[in-house]
């Protein structure tokens, strides 16, 4: 009567191996893509701040820059002008319109 | 049988690196994200608070914007009746001061005392040299070193916020 052997194969051992491989791959692919994810994001929040910068310094420049654009008859013109950041794909960009003073 | 006693070895050694590598990552990117969960809030926040108090305070005969090292105070009298000035800063509204004090970002408003509002934020700056924009530079960090690699997680950001004089129409005057 042969011994029954209680112990892996080396078939087993190299299924359980790739399976092995495959998670830790999935695991640090996803990893990965959390960090690309946050990357972006930080990306975009800081191109929206620089945005954000360049409009409050062109609305306290003096005189007002941009195409003159009158709402009502007799009224002080509004200035258009249009803010755009290459990082910010998606978006059209960022209208300001600044008062005469 | 030999092969294979040793190859599981390397498997549970290889399993238990990785996910010690894995928890690291993990951990390190939950640091980064509590740190900017509080520090992205900042500029709304500041915007919110700084720019209606701010506005209609500077060149005014009245002392209404003072900036000083790591500290902005800013007192505005737009509460009095009918909506004009009343020389009374009675409203919380009208008094605003900012600070980071502690790695918080800390803002008393009215005659009450300094509160934390936000977390992480390691020191803070203003710069009043473009007046009237004021530009405020904040710095966060994070609760702890990060674990899977040397350096430390310091985060910067520089915001402008224009202090409006509002003229009262858009109409010019004398007409």
């Amino acid at each position: 009567m042969e011994k029954e052997d209680l112990g892996f194969t080396l078939v087993e051992v190299l299924i359980s191996m790739m399976l092995l491989i495959l998670t830790t791959v999935s695991l640090l692919g996803s990893l990965d893509q959390a960090f690309r994810h946050y990357r972006t994001a930080e990306l975009r929040w800081r191109a929206t701040i620089e945005v954000w910068n360049q409009i409050e310094l062109l609305r306290a420049d003096t005189p007002a820059a941009g195409d003159p654009l009158l709402i009502l008859p007799d009224s002080r013109p509004l200035y258009r002008s249009v803010i755009r950041n290459s990082r910010l794909l998606g978006q059209s960009g960022w209208e300001v319109l600044i008062a005469d003073r | 049988m030999m092969v294979a006693s040793m190859l599981s070895g390397l498997i549970f050694l290889g399993f238990f690196v990785v996910i010690g590598q894995f928890q690291k990552g993990c951990s390190d990117l939950n640091l980064i994200l509590e740190r900017d969960s509080n520090f992205w809030l900042a500029p709304l926040l500041l915007s919110r608070w700084i720019a209606p108090t701010g506005n209609n305070r500077w060149e005014q005969p009245w002392p209404g914007v003072v900036v000083q090292p790591g500290l902005l105070e800013l007192n505005s009298d737009i509460h009095g009746k009918g909506g004009f000035p009343d020389s009374e800063l009675s409203s919380s509204f009208e008094s605003l001061r900012l600070r980071a004090f502690k790695s918080n970002l800390q803002v008393k408003s009215g005659q009450g005392n300094f509160q934390p509002v936000i977390k992480n934020i390691t020191s803070m700056s203003f710069d009043s040299e473009q007046m009237p924009v004021i530009t405020i530079r904040l710095e966060a960090g994070t609760d702890r070193s990060p674990s899977s690699f040397e350096g430390n997680l310091l985060e910067t950001m520089e915001l402008s916020i224009q202090l409006r004089n509002y003229r009262p129409s858009l109409f010019l005057e004398g007409t």
